[in-house]
């Protein structure tokens, strides 16, 4: 059959194009002169680059190559390390002082001197900018400076898991240049740290491509391994793997779905224990819902979730089942906790008929709908309730304000959720607990947990630790949460050295490898 | 003899001649006589006779259906989990597999879908409800009215509809209604574009203006003549709407701002299947089919119905035509009921050296939906002389027309010849579309019926002609465009060098014609196809443009085939007639003859019924009776139920076209023994 | 032509400004704002309502539309909310790639699309019934499925063409087509089931007409009577379609770019919508709005122009 002209001419240019473009291999040039470059791929764009507006864990990979904390920590809840401080101890007895003297010579980006007036501004601006950590700054009653390289931190009340403020995690020990601060340079969109890199603006195009380039007055020049340093938003996980897999990326946040398929092609995975996943109760007095008043009713609620088919279902079996607050290693942990829920529903029904509950009762629970895990959680929690009578009512946001607000009206009965408890049960207590705190909007005292915590704020080494496993004795006797399952943050890698990751978020930069 | 098929397979150039309308009628010479009437049966017959629209129908009533029975017939709850069976494919007990958390796949597609649906019904009848009736309003009223609403609708269709639909949704907490009521009233926008722009064609027309001058009131107009005419979009629009909302349901799904979970629905199977592809492709795969079915199913009730509202059946039933080989063709044709086929044995003319064009046995039919053939001209002979003008006489529906444009095998391309044309002894018909090619133009050229249709509208008019020029003659630019000047002066159009330079639309219909003369010429043609040229013209111009005709020819000594129903052009101006009747030649003699002493009773009466011979203060004479249509021809002489002259041996077998003692031919068993005169 | 143009545009401002102002008031009575996204959601009530104040989201709405109408249309679109970067740039920066991916998944859409609609228009045997059948189904399934499917078979299964988002022209034109080519695919299948439909009706359409006749019957040359005649005569209903597939691309674009990780308008808008930021989810919105009835009009420009009745009265 003859081919007309007009037919073949976009043919033939189809067919070449085709050729070309799987003929040809190429990947983007490493980078010129003699250091690679190393490009990472992270899941969304930061809402903001200033660190002490900093939102968690979707900034703080941003945050990283400019700001280096004052102390390190390092992953899966482990130790405290300093970073651009040369070292750090407790003053006197009561964790309520904490010393903590800086390297010599230390640099901002701008080339202002890093002193402890510049910690002293950074930190007192980090506390009245209102970000989400600011609580952590306001512990801080007052700031001494001995000596250009001293500070000296005094604690409005107790608390041990400080250190862990001043590192990552947070960000108030990401010092900011009180030059910029004077200047009012807008932060968001650009750095000024004393980071191993800085933002180059003129490289970086804004929720899509960040680009840093080696900090000229970093204190440690021969630390710096790379040229550049560009993270990509790539916002599906298929995509990040393939681009990893391509050579486009070298690092890339990857998720349990993936997991095998990844392993699989010889690509390495970093595994960090990541959030907890549960339903957490706001209204545990019984105010809005007097069946959660009944700790029978709370226990009945947590035997009757098969944990580990949740687990597996949800993490697809990157995760682990858990009934408490903690992960091995934080504060507060016991592993014989475990055995406290095993998965029983007619326990779980005896209970809630001894409670007066015998045909269940039903509870609301805002979900933030937008973030698949949560979503999932919802549908499969929801079944397993349905089978103690419970009816739990979905109130889904498909935006972060509008979940935000629903969540802090303190209208509702619970949230399904992921919390990351960094430092175990101190963690637990801040985020769940506290009168301030975001799981518990309803402001509810809980008499029978937050005097001991404060007491255990006080407390230190294996003290602390016994006093902590009280702590969350309690919370899991009571029921006064449910928590479901710990998921795993999971980094690919490739052609790199070893990821780091500090508490919970990565961190790639860290010097110290 | 033996048959031979053509049918020509590259360009579809059709015309009104031949077209057969989805209810089995044809007409023949359709140019002729009234536009046709929208085919108002047509939409629901042809969704219900066409196999793919009928399967569309079937699909889409049976998973409403099924959805609409969901809690019968759904072996479990749609959030039915056991994750202890997740990611299972199809199975005796879960017939599609299940999903990440156990769920039965079939199950959720099934009350998913009352969502889906339930959704999709609700825009659809908004958008097209308001869509309709309120362009219909602004189509008919105009004015500022119309005006203000199609601003409105510019707004409507100006919006990024997922923007919107993102923030509706998360002000009204993913309400699916109120969602699915924003998408009805954005698609509403092109649903009011179509309705208004129908209702403008259909208030336009003659039969709207005559309804309103004779009194009646808006009302009314819009209830009796306006509406019915709109049927036929609103279930094309319906259609297309239906579509395009499933379509937007499902991306909402995707995005996971249609429901509140744990609710089921089809967009968020999709979304919930993708962000486990690594772990298990198959959840992915029953959603997707589904929607894309319906989504299919709806395109597809849409477009046929779309295609019945055109009338357009060259598309599809060429198609089950070009399927059969040729010979299939021929047996088939050959082998269908009588219908009075006479076969012309002995030429009444024999052919010598100056027989410019010369047919034999010519007879074209068209496919009809039954699967049958229904033939237009039945065995067709007659010859042009060099230089000779022969008149194709007859009335409309004769078949003149189809007769002409088959001797260049212009047809439309589902229309089958068979017989032999020669021209100049070389083989056409036969010779196929290279045969055709070394004439048209060169040796034969073509002039059609309506002027103002005939010429390419998007060209200036020295463009088309010279292109003929270039291509006929050989010559270059230049050249080319001297001679187009020539020719325009020749057709005696005043002032070539402006009119070359003009557009078809900027010209009267007698230029026009002229312009088409041209073109014809541009080849130096030797015989010139004349298919009614001055039928659309006044009478003025018609004499103008036959006066150029008849001048052209003397000058050069063309040979031409003029078509016509009016007697006092070929009295002006042809040699011979060729009378024609139902498909056939009825008689064929020199003009004088005829018009002394015509032979045949048909051509005595159309002679009598010619009104420029009709007598003042008389009554006017019309021949009583109907031409019968092809498909219901008489086996015996076609004219007989309206002669007078008729006798039983009339009708009960095919008459045959012989020749007579006058040196012309008739068909007609009495001819000689009538003798009719005329005034 | 002219005038129409300049009514044209005179009319399009009201649009804009209903537009904008439909998408402001919706944002505005979404639960939540921006303050909760800058801040997160461990901030205080009291932090949340400073911010929100000084974010100027405590003024009455008028007021607030006000000022935003009255920057716009100097030329300056405020400041994202969230980030503090001027809505201007990042406009700028992320209209490349959608317009990169739309007006490419056009021409291939449109190429592709009006040789199978000629060639569908003249021939009818198997491979026409089958190209027809193929391209409806091509418009019939949703364009994010056909994504799908072609991360599944050139991705996943294949390893033949990258998934990760965009490289900008300027980087390297080779990896930019690249990045593009299964998103311009997935978004152009529909796009050529439609304008191939359109072009083969408007063909036989244009095909069946009486000059059709004349041409031929003259000796005109099939290539000249189906492209120079036919085709400019059908033309105009190819063009509206066009237009209209456009504007429908632009709208598919959406969910497309968020598949592909293209950081586009698209993505822009869906990411703004989610935050509550409002100056950039209305910066957007006006974008969307300018580029389609920049279209229209350009379309109208151009239907005037080829449209002799109307160039040439």
């Amino acid at each position: 059959m003859k081919v007309p002209w007009f037919l073949a001419t976009p043919v033939a240019c189809a067919t070449i194009t085709c050729g070309v473009l799987l003929g040809w291999g190429a990947t983007p040039a490493s980078g010129s002169g003699t250091k690679p470059v190393l490009t990472i791929a992270l899941p969304s764009a930061p809402t903001s680059l200033d660190p002490s507006l900093g939102s968690g864990a979707t900034n703080v990979g941003f945050q990283d190559p400019a700001y280096q904390g004052l102390l390190h920590a390092g992953g899966n809840g482990g130790q405290i390390t300093p970073s651009l401080a040369s070292s750090y101890q407790w003053v006197g007895t009561g964790n309520s002082k904490l010393k903590v003297v800086l390297r010599p010579n230390l640099r901002f980006s701008d080339g202002t001197p890093l002193n402890s007036d510049a910690v002293k501004v950074s930190a007192e601006h980090f506390a009245s900018a209102g970000g989400q950590f600011s609580y952590v700054g306001q512990e801080v009653s007052s700031i001494e400076t001995p000596n250009s390289r001293t500070v000296i931190f005094d604690l409005k009340a107790p608390d041990q898991t400080f250190p862990s403020g001043l590192a990552e995690t947070s960000g108030l020990g990401m010092i900011i240049s009180p030059q910029a601060l004077s200047q009012g340079t807008n932060l968001g969109t650009a750095t000024d740290g004393a980071g191993p890199y800085e933002l180059s603006q003129g490289q970086t195009i804004e929720g899509s491509t960040y680009t840093y380039v080696p900090n000229p007055h970093y204190y440690d020049q021969a630390g710096i391994k790379y040229s550049k340093v560009v993270i990509r938003v790539i916002s599906s996980p298929n995509t990040a793997l393939a681009a990893l897999q391509s050579g486009q990326v070298d690092i890339a946040f990857g998720d349990p779905d993936t997991f095998r398929e990844a392993k699989a092609s010889g690509v390495s995975a970093a595994l960090f224990a990541g959030s907890t996943d549960g339903l957490w109760l706001e209204d545990v007095s019984g105010t809005l819902t007097p069946a959660l008043g009944n700790e029978k009713v709370r226990q009945a609620l947590n035997f009757a979730i098969n944990r580990t088919a949740v687990a597996k279902a949800v993490t697809l079996g990157t995760g682990s089942p858990t009934v408490q607050m903690a992960i091995p290693g934080t504060f507060g942990y016991v592993a014989s906790l475990e055995r406290t829920y095993p998965y029983d529903v007619s326990k779980a029904k005896t209970l809630l008929a001894q409670a007066g509950y015998p045909h269940g009762f039903a509870l609301t629970a805002t979900v933030p709908t937008f973030m698949p895990t949560a979503n999932t959680l919802a549908q499969i929690l929801s079944a397993q309730l349905a089978q103690i009578g419970v009816t739990l009512r979905i109130v889904g946001a498909t935006t972060f304000p509008g979940y935000a607000s629903a969540q802090t009206s303190g209208k509702y009965d619970a949230t399904i959720f992921s919390l990351p408890f960094t430092q175990g049960i101190p963690s637990a207590i801040s985020i769940g607990f506290q009168p301030n705190a975001i799981g518990n909007p309803r402001h509810e005292s809980y008499p029978s947990v937050l005097p001991a915590a404060q007491v255990a704020a006080g407390l230190s080494g294996e003290q602390a630790n016994r006093a902590w496993q009280k702590v969350n004795r309690t919370i899991v006797d009571e029921g006064l949460e449910v928590p479901i399952e710990t998921e795993t943050s999971i980094y690919y890698y490739k052609g790199v050295g070893g990821v780091f990751s500090s508490g919970m978020n990565p961190v790639f930069m860290s010097p110290t490898r | 003899m033996t048959t031979n098929f053509t049918s020509d397979e590259s360009i579809d150039a059709g015309g009104a001649v031949g077209a057969a309308h989805g209810d089995g009628s044809s007409t023949a010479d359709a140019k002729e006589g009234s536009s046709p009437v929208a085919p108002r049966r047509g939409v629901w017959h042809a969704l219900r006779s066409r196999p793919v629209s009928v399967v569309a129908l079937f699909w889409l009533c049976g998973v409403v259906g099924a959805c609409l029975i969901a809690p019968l017939i759904a072996p479990f709850g749609q959030n039915q989990q056991n994750l202890a069976a997740t990611f299972e494919g199809p199975s005796a007990s879960h017939l599609l597999g299940t999903d990440g958390l156990g769920r039965d796949i079939l199950s959720r597609l099934l009350f998913g879908g009352r969502i889906t649906f339930s959704g999709v019904l609700l825009a659809t009848v908004i958008a097209v409800v308001l869509g309709s009736s309120i362009g219909i309003v602004s189509g008919y009223f105009r004015g500022v009215l119309d005006g203000t609403l199609s601003s409105i609708s510019d707004i409507l269709m100006s919006i990024p509809v997922l923007v919107i639909l993102l923030s509706i949704a998360a002000v009204t907490s993913q309400n699916i209604t109120i969602l699915m009521l924003a998408v009805g009233v954005l698609l509403s926008a092109p649903v009011y574009r179509v309705f208004r722009a129908a209702t403008l064609e259909v208030r336009e027309e003659l039969f709207v203006t005559a309804a309103r001058t004779s009194g009646l009131t808006d009302l009314a107009i819009l209830r009796r003549h306006i509406l019915p005419r709109l049927g036929s979009v609103l279930v094309v629009q319906t259609a297309v709407i239906a579509s395009l909302a499933l379509v937007t349901q499902v991306g909402l799904g995707y995005l996971n701002i249609d429901v509140r979970a744990p609710a089921a629905s089809w967009g968020g199977m999709v979304s919930a299947a993708s962000q486990t592809i690594y772990t298990s492709a198959w959840p992915l795969v029953p959603p997707a089919i589904v929607i894309t079915l319906t989504v299919l199913a709806f395109s597809l009730i849409g477009d046929v119905a779309q295609q019945a509202r055109t009338g357009r059946t060259a598309g599809r039933q060429t198609g089950r035509r070009a399927f059969r080989p040729s010979s299939e063709r021929s047996t088939a044709f050959a082998a269908r009921p009588s219908d009075g086929l006479t076969t012309d044995r002995t030429p009444s003319v024999v052919p010598t050296d100056s027989t410019a064009l010369a047919l034999r046995d010519v007879s074209v039919a068209v496919p009809t939906n039954a699967g049958g053939w229904l033939t237009l001209v039945d065995g067709i002979s007659f010859e042009i002389g060099e230089g000779e003008i022969v008149g194709l006489v007859g009335e409309s529906g004769a078949g003149k027309s189809v007769t002409a444009r088959a001797i260049l095998g212009v047809l439309p391309r589902h229309a089958a010849v068979s017989g032999s044309v020669g021209y100049h002894g070389t083989e056409l018909l036969r010779g196929g579309e290279k045969a055709y090619r070394a004439v048209r133009g060169k040796k034969i050229a073509f002039v059609g019926q309506d002027p103002m249709t005939s010429l390419s509208p998007t060209w200036r008019i020295g463009t088309v002609v010279a292109e003929n020029v270039r291509r006929q003659q050989g010559v270059g630019k230049k050249e080319a465009k001297r001679i187009t000047r020539d020719l325009l002066a020749k057709v005696r159009l005043p002032n070539p060098e402006i009119v070359e330079r003009l557009y078809p639309h900027q010209i009267s219909g007698g230029m026009a014609q002229r312009v088409v003369i041209a073109i014809a010429l541009a080849g130096n043609p030797d015989l010139i196809i004349a298919d009614e040229p001055t039928t659309a013209l006044d009478v003025t111009v018609q004499m103008e443009v036959l006066g150029l005709l008849k001048s052209l020819q003397q000058e050069r000594s063309l040979a031409m085939l003029l078509v016509t129903h009016d007697w006092g052009v070929v009295a002006d101006v042809c040699d011979r007639a060729v009378v024609m009747y139902a498909g056939q030649v009825v008689e064929d003699a020199s003009v004088e003859q005829i018009f002394t002493e015509p032979k045949h009773p048909y051509s005595a009466a159309l002679r009598s019924a010619d009104p420029h011979s009709q007598q003042v203060g008389q009554r006017l004479q019309v021949i009583p009776g109907r031409v019968p249509p092809p498909g219901s021809l008489p086996s015996g002489c076609r004219f007989s139920s309206r002669c007078v002259h008729c006798i039983p041996a009339c009708q009960s077998a095919p008459v045959e076209l012989l020749p007579n003692a006058e040196g012309g031919r008739v068909r007609c068993i009495r001819a000689s023994e009538i003798g009719i005169l005329v005034p | 032509m002219i005038p129409l143009i300049l009514r044209r545009v005179a009319i399009s401002l009201p649009l804009l400004v209903a537009v904008s102002f439909v998408t402001f008031l919706l944002l505005s009575l979404t639960p939540g704002n921006a303050a909760y996204t800058i801040l997160g959601a461990r901030a205080t009530p009291g932090q949340l309502a400073h911010l929100k104040s000084a974010l100027g989201l405590n003024r009455p709405l008028l007021v607030q539309y006000g000022t935003w109408l009255g920057h716009a249309v100097r030329g300056n679109l405020g400041r994202s909310l969230v980030s503090g970067q001027p809505v201007s740039q990042a406009l700028a920066q992320q209209v490349a790639p959608t317009l990169s991916l739309v007006v490419l998944a056009l021409l291939v859409g449109s190429t592709a699309g009006i040789a199978l609609g000629i060639w569908s228009a003249l021939h009818s045997g198997r491979i026409a019934q089958f190209l027809n059948s193929a391209s409806f189904v091509g418009m019939a399934v949703p364009g994010f499925v056909v994504a799908l499917l072609l991360i599944q078979i050139f991705v996943v299964s294949l390893h033949v063409l990258p998934a990760s988002g965009y490289v900008s022209i300027g980087q390297s034109p080779t990896l930019w087509f690249r990045s593009l080519v299964l998103p311009v695919i997935a978004l152009s299948i529909g796009a050529i089931g439609i304008i191939a439909k359109q072009t083969r009706t408007a063909m036989q359409e244009v095909l069946s007409q009486e000059f059709i006749v004349v041409l031929r019957a003259n000796g005109y040359s099939q290539r000249s009577i189906v492209l120079r005649h036919a085709l400019r005569a059908a033309s105009i209903q190819v063009l509206s379609i066009i237009g209209v597939v456009f504007v429908g691309l632009l709208s598919g674009a959406v969910i497309i770019e968020s598949i592909f990780s293209i950081p586009g308008l698209g993505s822009l808008a869906v990411q703004a919508s989610a935050q509550a930021d409002i100056p950039l989810v209305l910066g957007v919105t006006v974008s969307f709005t300018v580029l389609v009835v920049a279209t229209n009009l350009l379309l109208d420009v151009v239907f005037m122009v080829a449209n002799p009745k109307i160039a040439h009265p």
